[in-house]
C-alpha cells in the first residue's frame, strides 16, 4: 500500500470553537521516521492540531489516520496507548510528586499485592533521565526542580511509552543551549529507532537543524508542506505572514502628544532585562512578542499585578508606586488583562455591576449603592460602545466573547482610566468583533488616552500601533515604526532570526 | 526525601528543619510535658489510655476524612453516619432478639454477619457521596452535608426517635475490652492508622490517591481512573464511619441517634493540623494521628485541671485555629526555600 508510508494522516479535519474556526480544512500526513516540523503564527491552529492528535478534543470534520487505519481518540489516555504521545507546552506534572513517581503515574511497577516497586520504577526512570546528561534530583517534589529539570522530567515521561509518534509542542522555550543539544541527539536516537517525531518550534533556526518536512499553517490552514532542505528561513516567515486578509484598520487623525506613562529601567519577574518605554497622549504603542516572550509578563508590572523589583513608573512626571492592581486603577492605569474569564469580569453578575465595578466607590451613598446612577453609567457606556446584550440586568457570561471584551473595555472608560493596557483584547474574539473593538481601541486613543496594546497578531499591531516594541525571551529587543516597516522584519527579530 | 537536602546542611540548620518539619511532635511533647506539670494524673497509664480512647473514634473517623482530603475533597457526613451505624447495628440485634434468635452468634443471623452489613452500608452512603461528586461533579461540602442531613434521619427514624438499648454482649469486647493495658479502641484505631499509612506510602492504589489530588489533569492524562479513585476514598471514609457506629454502640450497649454530632468537624480539623491539604495531595496518616492525640491531650488536661466544658470549647477552637495557622506557615515557609 502506498500509505504505509505514513504513520500518520489527518485528512481535511475541521474544528471550531464558538466564533473561531481553528481548524479549516486541514490535510496533514506525516511519514514514518521522520521529522516533521509544525511552525505558524500564535492563532494558527498549531495547539488546536496538537490537542485533536492527543486526544484532548474532538474533531468535527474529517479524519485521522494511524498506520493507515482511522482512529478516534475519546481521551488523551487512548491515544497514548494507540502510540501517540505529547510533550506538552505547559508541562502535566503533579508538582508534589517526585520525578519516578510522576514518570509512572498510571503505571506503576509493582508486585502481585500491588505494593509498589519503588526501587526498580526509580532505575528505570533513571535509565530514562540519564540519556539527557543533566542531573535530575529524583528524590525531591517536581515542584522544587527548575523549569529545565521539569521539562527533562516530562520528556522523559513521554519517551517511556514507546511511542510511534512522539509530539514536541515547543520544547525549546524553556531549555539552555546544552540541554537543547542534548534534546537534539534525543531526537535523532528516536528517528534511527524508527520513532516519528512532531515538532514544534518557534525558532526557525532548530527546524533547519533537525527537520526533514516542514508544514506551515496560517489561520486555521495548511499553507504548505515541503522538505525542510527545499526552502530558507525567509520563504518559511513570508509563508507564516501571508497576505493580509482584506483586515481594514480604523484611521488614526489626532497626533500623540505630551507624555503620559513612562517606565523606566523595570525589572520585574520574568523579565530577563530591565524594561523601559514611554507611552504618550492618545497613542498607541504595540508590543509585539511571542509566547513566553515576557509581554503578559511586562503588562503585570506596569498595572501593578506583579512586584516590581526596581526601577520607576511615571503617570504625567508624577512618580508611581503601583503596588496592586487597586493602586492602579485609582492612579488611572487600567489592565485588560489576557484572560478575561477569570480576570476580566465576574462572569455571574451582570452586564451593570461589571461595567461600573471600579467606581462603586464613587457611586455609593452611606454604603449602598445607588442602583440608578449605576444603571444611568452603565447604560452611557453600553450604548457609546455598542454591547449587545439582553439587557442592563443580563449575566456576562452569556455575552458573546466580543461583548465581554467590550465591558471590560466600558468598565475601564467608566472610571476615567488614562492609560489602558490590553493584554491580547482580540483573543477568542470573531472577525466582526474584532473590528469593532480596534474602533473602540482607536477612538480611546483619539479621546486622549494612552494605550499599550499587546498583542501576538501582528497584522493588528502593525494596523492599530504608532509605534511597536518587539519582545523576545524577556527583554525588549527593538522599536519599530509601523509604517516602514513590514510584518517579516518584525517576526523574524521576534523570533530571534538574523 | 528531605535527608539528602539535610546530609549538606550543618547540624543547627538541621535541627531547624526538624522543628520545622516535626512541629506537630513537638507540639504534642511540650504539651505533655506542660500536662504532667499541671496534673499529677496526667501521666498515669488509666489516664492515657482514657485519652487514647477518648481519641480512637474521631481517630479513626479522621483517617477516612484523610483519604478524602488527599483527593481534593471533604465529608461532612461521617458524623451522622456513625450514628446511623450504630443504630442500624441496635436495630438489627433487637431483630434478631425479637426473631427468638435470642443467641446473637446463632448461625442465623450471626454478628459478624451483622458487623458486616453495617460496614456494608457504611460504605454505600460513602459511594452515594462519591458517584455524586466524582461523576456529577458536585461540590463536595454540598453532597456530603445533604447526606449527613440524610443519614442523621435515617438513623431516628430506624430508632423511632429513641435510644435503642441491649445490644448483647457479643461485642463487648469490642467496645471496652482489653488487649493487655490497651483498651480495643485504640487497637483498632492505631492498627487501622497503621494499615491507611502503608497503604498510602506503598501501594498502587495509594499513590495513584496522591497522584488524583495532586493533580488531577496529570493523572487523567497519565490514563488513570481519577473518578474511581475519588470514589473509592469516599467509600472508606464511609465504611469507617460505619466502624465507629459500631465500636460506639458496643461500648455503650446501645444505638444512640444522636450519638457523634459534631465528629465530622472534629476530624476535619485533625486532618488539617495533621498537615493534610483540603485541596489535595499533600498529606499523610501519620500527621493526623499525632493531631488526634493533640487535640484529645488539650481535652483532657483541662478536663483535669477542671475547666469548666464552655471555655474549653473556646480553648479548643483556639488552638485549631493556631495548629492550622503554624501548618500554613510551614507550608508557605518550605515554598519560598524552593524559589
Amino acid at each position: 500500500m502506498a500509505d504505509s508510508q505514513y504513520v500518520l494522516e489527518m485528512d481535511k479535519v475541521c474544528k471550531s470553537f464558538p466564533g473561531v474556526k481553528a481548524l479549516d480544512d486541514v490535510t496533514f500526513s506525516v511519514k514514518r521516521g521522520d521529522c516533521h516540523c509544525l511552525v505558524g503564527q500564535n492563532g494558527a491552529g498549531k495547539s488546536t492540531l496538537i490537542k485533536i492528535l492527543a486526544g484532548a478534543y474532538p474533531l468535527d470534520l474529517g479524519v485521522v489516520r494511524l498506520d493507515g487505519r482511522q482512529v478516534t481518540f475519546r481521551s488523551p489516555d487512548q491515544a497514548l496507548r494507540m502510540g501517540i504521545s505529547v510533550l506538552y507546552q505547559e508541562l502535566a506534572l503533579n508538582p508534589y510528586f517526585n520525578a519516578v513517581e510522576n514518570i509512572f503515574i498510571g503505571r506503576e511497577l509493582s508486585n502481585r499485592w500491588g505494593i509498589i516497586d519503588y526501587e526498580r520504577m526509580k532505575r528505570e526512570a533513571a535509565d530514562l533521565i540519564d540519556p539527557f546528561g543533566v542531573h535530575v534530583n529524583l528524590n525531591v517534589p517536581i515542584r522544587e526542580l527548575s523549569v529545565a529539570q521539569q521539562q527533562i522530567v516530562a520528556l522523559a515521561k513521554a519517551l517511556s511509552f514507546d511511542s510511534k509518534v512522539v509530539v514536541f509542542d515547543e520544547p525549546s522555550a524553556v531549555l539552555t543551549t546544552e540541554e537543547l543539544e542534548r534534546l537534539f541527539a534525543i531526537i535523532m536516537r528516536l528517528k534511527q529507532s524508527g520513532v516519528t517525531v512532531i515538532y514544534i518550534s518557534h525558532r526557525l533556526e532548530e527546524i533547519f537543524r533537525i527537520g526533514d518536512m516542514v508544514t506551515v499553517l496560517r489561520d486555521g490552514r495548511v499553507v504548505g508542506t515541503t522538505p525542510v532542505a527545499e526552502v530558507t528561513q525567509p520563504d518559511l516567515v513570508r509563508m507564516m505572514v501571508g497576505r493580509d486578509v482584506g483586515m481594514e484598520f480604523p484611521a488614526r487623525k489626532g497626533c500623540p502628544s505630551e507624555t503620559y506613562l513612562e517606565v523606566a529601567n523595570v525589572r520585574a519577574p520574568g523579565l530577563h532585562s530591565e524594561a523601559s518605554l514611554v507611552v504618550r497622549k492618545g497613542e498607541i504603542l504595540g508590543i509585539f512578542g511571542l509566547v513566553g516572550s515576557g509581554r503578559t509578563e511586562l503588562a503585570h508590572a506596569i498595572a501593578g499585578m506583579s512586584r516590581v523589583e526596581y526601577g520607576e513608573i511615571r503617570l504625567k512626571g508624577e512618580r508611581l508606586s503601583i503596588q496592586s492592581p487597586a493602586d492602579g486603577i485609582r492612579k488611572g492605569v487600567a489592565l485588560l488583562p489576557e484572560n478575561r474569564k477569570d480576570e476580566g469580569l465576574v462572569l455571574g453578575m451582570s452586564v451593570a455591576e461589571n461595567t461600573t465595578m471600579p467606581i462603586w466607590r464613587r457611586i455609593q451613598k452611606v454604603g449602598l449603592l445607588d442602583r440608578r446612577e449605576l444603571r444611568c453609567v452603565a447604560d452611557t457606556y453600553v450604548n457609546k460602545l455598542g454591547v449587545k446584550t439582553a439587557g442592563l440586568d443580563y449575566p456576562v457570561r452569556n455575552l458573546s466573547g466580543g461583548n465581554q471584551q467590550k465591558v471590560v473595555l466600558a468598565k475601564w472608560l467608566a472610571a476615567n482610566s488614562q492609560v489602558l493596557i490590553l493584554d491580547e483584547p482580540t483573543r477568542g474574539v470573531d472577525i466582526g468583533a474584532k473590528m469593532e473593538i480596534y474602533r473602540l481601541v482607536v477612538d480611546a486613543a483619539e479621546q486622549g488616552l494612552g494605550i499599550v496594546l499587546i498583542s501576538s497578531e501582528l497584522g493588528e499591531v502593525l494596523g492599530l500601533a504608532d509605534r511597536v516594541l518587539v519582545m523576545r525571551a524577556g527583554c525588549i529587543v527593538g522599536e519599530f515604526d509601523p509604517r516602514e516597516v513590514d510584518q517579516e522584519t518584525i517576526l523574524a527579530r521576534a523570533m530571534g532570526v538574523a | 526525601m528531605t535527608h539528602d537536602i539535610n546530609k549538606n546542611r550543618g547540624g543547627l540548620a538541621r535541627i531547624v528543619a526538624f522543628v520545622r518539619e516535626q512541629n506537630l511532635l513537638i507540639i504534642l511533647i511540650a504539651l505533655m510535658i506542660i500536662s504532667t506539670i499541671a496534673s499529677p494524673v496526667f501521666f498515669t497509664v488509666t489516664n492515657l489510655m482514657n485519652l487514647a480512647r477518648q481519641a480512637s473514634y474521631t481517630g479513626i473517623l479522621s483517617i477516612g476524612m484523610t483519604y478524602v482530603a488527599l483527593t481534593g475533597g471533604l465529608d461532612l457526613s461521617v458524623g451522622a453516619v456513625a450514628a446511623f451505624g450504630g443504630v442500624f447495628l441496635a436495630y438489627m440485634f433487637h431483630y434478631g432478639l425479637y426473631s427468638g434468635y435470642v443467641v446473637t452468634l446463632s448461625p442465623m443471623f450471626p454478628t459478624p454477619v451483622i458487623v458486616l452489613v453495617t460496614l456494608l452500608s457504611g460504605a454505600l452512603f460513602g459511594a452515594f457521596n462519591g458517584v455524586l461528586i466524582a461523576k456529577a461533579k458536585l461540590a463536595p461540602f454540598i453532597v456530603s452535608l445533604g447526606t449527613m442531613v440524610a443519614a442523621r434521619g435515617m438513623a431516628y427514624s430506624l430508632a423511632g426517635g429513641r435510644t435503642i438499648f441491649g445490644i448483647g454482649p457479643s461485642l463487648e469486647f469490642l467496645g471496652s475490652g482489653y488487649v493487655g493495658r490497651f483498651p480495643v479502641p485504640v487497637l483498632i484505631w492505631l492498627g487501622t492508622a497503621l494499615l491507611a499509612q502503608l497503604v498510602l506510602r506503598f501501594t498502587v492504589y495509594g499513590r495513584r490517591i496522591y497522584a488524583v489530588g495532586g493533580d488531577e489533569e496529570s493523572a487523567r492524562l497519565s490514563g488513570v481512573n481519577v473518578d474511581l479513585y475519588k470514589i473509592s476514598a469516599y467509600v472508606i471514609s464511609g465504611a469507617l464511619a460505619a466502624l465507629v457506629g459500631i465500636m460506639m454502640a458496643a461500648r455503650l450497649d446501645q444505638g444512640e441517634p444522636r450519638q457523634a454530632e459534631g465528629w465530622e468537624l472534629d476530624a476535619i480539623a485533625a486532618t488539617v493540623i495533621g498537615g493534610t491539604s483540603l485541596s489535595g495531595g499533600r498529606g499523610a496518616i501519620t500527621g493526623t494521628v499525632m493531631a488526634c492525640f493533640v487535640l484529645a491531650t488539650i481535652t483532657n488536661i483541662l478536663n483535669l485541671v477542671g475547666v469548666h466544658p464552655f471555655p474549653q470549647q473556646v480553648a479548643k477552637g483556639a488552638i485549631i485555629i493556631v495548629g492550622i495557622l503554624m501548618q500554613g506557615l510551614a507550608g508557605r515557609r518550605s515554598k519560598k526555600a524552593n524559589m
